[in-house]
């Protein structure tokens, strides 16, 4: 029985099935959890999650490694069970929406795109159109 | 654990400061209720219960997040569950009170608490990946040292054989469409290369500068050996199973319904035949990309074409096991109670397994990945739970979506020459060493000042530096008093911000005691539910420390209760000293459990409230799967 547990700040990954009350139940039905919440469901959360990851590398990345973002874009769609990120145009237009939200006007976030993402033409459509509809909805 | 004493100390000797103060309106809808809306803040006060965060636990709510810092390995990680995920654990399974506390503030003031909690998360998740990455290294480092041929895990590659016989008809088709697409000659140029590539010794990585690492700045890039090891392998298998036209391993091929399952139907048929374009579309486009996960990408969907055209071919619904086999959680000699939550998890997955593919018959379901992996889990999660019931094998499970790529050893290059392997692992330990100390120094865990309660406090006062009264309406002081407490965390924040009444939301068996009272004789149900023997709003836990009788709703009598319970543990205890050989100390543990929750009972407080393992809430969850839009 750990201190954590005597006070407060529930253990989680620790948290062995077998010791842990109903963690099974919880760890076999998460990934079925409802789409039809007030957020829109897992795609919203996957283009919201993208979304944040853009606006903090643009906050605080630094010495910028591109391959560092693809791999953070990647790790973001594995934990929302899809294996591939480059596929979906929610990713891009996400980035697009995560530049905006991050300041950047259309011309830049367009220069900061091609620099993490590459110069394809779909990529850059895809990009404005996520920026261009989070600028209309701010 | 660094201060045992006082853990104990706070328990026992502080229950009083555990308990909610003040009147809180009680509200539900449905026993589900809604989570903030869109943009909302709200301070959650996770009331007392036996089991983990006994003490209570607190979150911030915002729209349909909740953010808590979660004690893990000793140390404080920042979690961000949906809130039904929120609810369903702590209020349903874990059976507690949650209190809610509306915070007034505006949209730009709650956008920038946001923000910080998810650089806070994101930065983290990057030092816990290095962290894993640099552990991963040692192993490889290791083995080589002691005289092994270098290996790596390589993720996706368990799915398939590495020893082809005879190829499948679609493993040579689909080499054929993608060499149609880009050369044959290119797509063995591209194995030959990727063999090269990943045949070229590695270095190890260069010093990780973590004691310049901090909360809210993502850490300077440092190369990893881990991450180079893992690209390149990952592309050479990959390419490897794309032109040599490996088949898959026979036992990652999931039928769950059995040999007596019916055929396809012809819109599955149609189903399978567009989820195989699809993923002949995303090989034909990954053999030609550059990006560094591109790798586990192509082996994934190498596989999905593989299971689909076999599924065509052989008319039947076969499916990928998407778990690695060392996402291995054993549950060792389920008890009763857990058993039962077994069994209905299993049927709960059959149905849903069932209703999916009617789904798919009726046309309803489009082809995509987030289906696509959906069906997957649902067959697989069935056959884990039927295995473990049947022939008490360990459970494979993991707690979020599961993409498949299961590890398995492939050859590996050594370590650069330049460098001697003891000097490698001396400079991997060190670099394990410096980033540790960093993970220690910025979330090691206190009891006392660095805990869920505190962090949440600071996170909700980080952004506004000397603004933070404007911006709340006051201040929390986390680091002050009596605040490390949850319960009292919460009390200061509803005196001292700008906020609407706290509201409380019932526990579990609180939900169905009320329910049990609508329908019945008050004095009926209290007679009945009062003790674990009768109740039929409590159907035990194996997690459970052993107690009879309920005292949370009858303070008067918890003493009486108290010490029942506390016979009946001491009871229970003794008697596991000789069930010890049969039950490995099961019986005995969940005696001492019992009496250790008994004690405080005795002196008026009431800790234990049981918990579930199972709860129709769950049901509803698998349910509730369905296919999701693709998020394009």
């Amino acid at each position: 029985m750990s201190s954590a547990s005597l006070n407060g700040c529930a253990s989680s990954a620790s948290d062995s099935l077998s010791e842990s009350s109903g963690s099974i139940s919880d760890s076999f039905s998460s990934p079925f959890e409802s789409s039809s919440d007030s957020s829109g469901g897992d795609d919203a959360r996957y283009r919201g999650d993208v979304e944040d990851y853009t606006v903090a590398s643009l906050e605080t990345l630094g010495p910028f490694d591109a391959k560092d973002f693809a791999r953070g874009l990647a790790n973001i769609a594995e934990a929302h069970g899809l294996s591939d990120w480059a596929a979906l145009d929610g990713t891009y237009r996400a980035v697009g929406a995560g530049l905006a939200r991050g300041g950047l006007a259309e011309g830049a976030a367009v220069g900061v795109a091609r620099s993490w993402l590459g110069g394809d033409a779909r990529v850059r459509r895809l990009v404005v159109e996520g920026w261009r509809a989070a600028t209309r909805a701010s | 654990m660094r201060r045992p004493i006082g853990a104990l100390a706070l328990l026992w000797a502080l229950p009083a400061l555990l308990a909610p103060a003040g009147p809180v309106r009680a509200a539900t809808r449905g026993g589900d209720p809604v989570p903030p809306a869109p943009g909302a803040l709200e301070l959650i006060h996770v009331e007392i219960n036996e089991g983990g965060s006994s003490g209570g636990h607190a979150g911030l709510a915002i729209g349909d997040r909740v953010y808590h810092f979660q004690a893990v390995d000793g140390r404080l990680v920042l979690a961000r569950p949906t809130w039904s995920s929120f609810f369903l654990r702590y209020s349903s399974l874990e059976n507690r009170g949650l209190r809610r506390l509306p915070i007034e503030a505006a949209a730009e003031d709650v956008a920038r608490i946001r923000a910080g909690l998810e650089r806070r998360r994101l930065v983290q998740t990057r030092h816990l990946e290095v962290l894993a990455a640099l552990e991963d290294e040692r192993a490889w480092i290791a083995s080589q040292l002691r005289g092994a041929a270098p290996e790596w895990p390589v993720r996706g590659a368990a799915l398939f054989a590495s020893r082809v016989r005879a190829p499948t008809p679609w493993a040579a088709a689909l080499r054929d469409v993608v060499a149609g697409r880009i050369g044959a000659e290119s797509l063995e140029r591209l194995a030959r290369d990727a063999a090269v590539r990943a045949s070229r010794p590695v270095a190890p990585s260069a010093a990780v500068d973590a004691a310049a690492w901090r909360r809210d700045r993502w850490p300077k890039a440092t190369p990893l050996a881990a991450a180079l090891l893992a690209e390149r392998l990952e592309w050479r298998e990959a390419v490897a199973a794309l032109a040599d036209m490996r088949p898959l391993r026979p036992e990652r091929l999931l039928d769950p319904l059995g040999a007596s399952a019916a055929g396809l139907s012809a819109a599955e048929r149609a189903w399978l035949e567009a989820g195989a374009r699809l993923w002949e579309e995303r090989i034909a486009s990954l053999v030609r990309s550059d990006r560094p996960d591109r790798g586990r990408s192509l082996l994934v969907a190498i596989a999905r074409h593989r299971a689909a055209r076999r599924a065509l071919a052989e008319d039947r619904f076969w499916t990928l096991d998407p778990f690695d086999d060392a996402a291995t959680a054993a549950v060792a000699r389920p008890g009763a109670a857990r058993r039962r939550a077994l069994a209905r998890l299993a049927t709960d997955l059959a149905a849903a397994h069932t209703r999916f593919r009617a789904r798919i018959a009726a046309g309803d379901v489009a082809p995509d990945e987030p289906a696509w992996r959906q069906i997957e889990e649902l067959a697989a999660r069935h056959r884990e739970l039927v295995r473990a019931l049947g022939e008490g094998r360990a459970l494979r499970t993991a707690p979020a979506p599961v993409v498949p790529w299961p590890r398995a050893a492939v050859a590996a290059p050594p370590v650069q020459g330049a460098v001697s392997l003891g000097e490698a692992l001396r400079r991997v330990d060190a670099n394990l060493r410096r980033v540790r100390g960093a993970l220690d120094r910025l979330d090691g865990y206190d009891l006392f000042t660095f805990n869920c309660a505190t962090e949440l406090g600071a996170a909700l006062e980080a952004p506004f530096a000397d603004g933070v009264e404007e911006a709340l309406g006051g201040s929390l002081d986390p680091d002050r008093g009596w605040a490390f407490i949850p319960a009292r965390l919460f009390d200061r924040a509803a005196r001292r911000l700008r906020s609407a009444p706290p509201v409380r939301l019932p526990s579990y068996r609180e939900r169905r005691l009320a329910s049990m009272r609508e329908r019945e004789n008050d004095l009926a149900v209290w007679l009945r539910e009062s003790n674990t023997l009768s109740a039929r709003s409590y159907h035990g836990s194996d997690s459970d420390g052993y107690f009879l009788v309920f005292t949370d709703g009858t303070p008067a009598l918890r003493p009486v209760g108290g010490l029942i319970n506390l016979s009946y543990g001491v009871g229970q205890a003794v008697a596991g000293l000789f069930t010890w050989p049969f039950d490995g100390g099961r019986r005995m543990v969940r005696g001492a459990r019992g009496v250790f929750y008994s004690v405080p009972e005795l002196f008026f407080v009431a800790l234990r409230k049981g918990s579930y393992e199972y709860t129709e809430e769950v049901g509803a969850r698998i349910a509730g799967a369905s296919p999701k839009a693709n998020p394009d």
